[in-house]
């Protein structure tokens, strides 16, 4: 795909620490002007964004048992 | 374990900090043992050996990295734990879920694909799909799917270079999708275009 500036492949490669904030500033406007220009890529990032906001929310959702530090403490007085 | 009197501090100062790191080293353990009650035996035998070896942390680090590192070697080096059979690493394709997406009308007209693509798959299901996941990427990214882990703490966790976090999940990324529409198909959750969806 012919954009200005960073190419698809480019912006592919960056896609996955643009939606994580772990590149520079530069990086990050590089990008996001990409995907400003570039409907495919912009709707690749969307949809990836997307799995990843909705696997977080279910892999994250567990509830801790009330006495989850007593159970953890009363282990290290049983003897071995 | 018997406390003498100059173990009674050493006791209080592990337990805070244990009790600043409980609630999350639960979660990971969850997700890496499956299910509540293998976690919490992982959980405690961490905490067992953590105690053991506290005298080797080194104080004014980050704590939550050491007892996690324990926690996951604990689980990498457990001989019961269930080998599963897992996605093959050179099977990870670009933008599957989102292609295969598209291969289905419904959701590649929806204005939310993915969501509704893995609302269809219930937490056991996500849980299965990351189960196959081999270990190098499995654990990578059961700390990066909890939400709490920056790139650096997962590097520090586990001992690896920042890059080679980067490049493992990337690749679990990848996997993840392939196994998830893998479980979705196998679970008659999600059908292959091809067969009239």
């Amino acid at each position: 795909m012919g954009c200005e500036g960073m190419t698809c492949l480019e912006a592919f490669k960056k896609l996955d620490d643009y939606l994580d904030r772990e590149l520079t500033a530069d990086e990050a406007e590089a990008v996001r002007a990409h995907l400003e220009k570039c409907q495919h890529c912009a709707e690749v990032f969307e949809f990836d964004a997307a799995v990843v906001r909705c696997l977080k929310a279910k892999l994250s959702r567990i509830d801790l048992p009330p006495d989850l530090m007593a159970q953890l403490t009363s282990r290290l007085d049983t003897p071995a | 374990m018997p406390n003498g009197p100059t173990q009674v501090g050493h006791r209080a100062e592990f337990e805070e900090l244990l009790g600043t790191v409980a609630p999350v080293a639960y979660k990971v353990a969850v997700r890496l043992a499956r299910n509540p009650d293998d976690a919490m035996d992982l959980l405690q035998d961490a905490t067992v050996q953590a105690y053991k070896g506290f005298e080797t942390f080194q104080r004014g680090s980050n704590f939550r990295a050491w007892f996690l590192r324990v926690l996951t070697n604990r689980f990498l080096k457990s001989k019961s734990r269930r080998v599963l059979e897992t996605v093959p690493i050179d099977d990870a394709e670009d933008i599957y879920l989102y292609r295969k997406s598209q291969e289905l009308g419904e959701e590649g007209n929806s204005p939310d694909p993915a969501g509704l693509l893995i609302d269809r798959l219930d937490v056991e299901a996500v849980q299965d799909a990351l189960d196959r996941l081999p270990d190098e990427f499995r654990t990578v990214a059961v700390m990066y799917f909890m939400n709490d882990f920056s790139y650096e703490e997962i590097a520090d966790i586990l001992e690896i270079p920042i890059g080679t976090v980067r490049s493992r999940l990337h690749r679990a990324r990848k996997l993840l999708q392939k196994a998830l529409w893998e479980v979705g198909v196998s679970r008659g959750i999600v059908q292959e275009a091809t067969s009239g969806v």
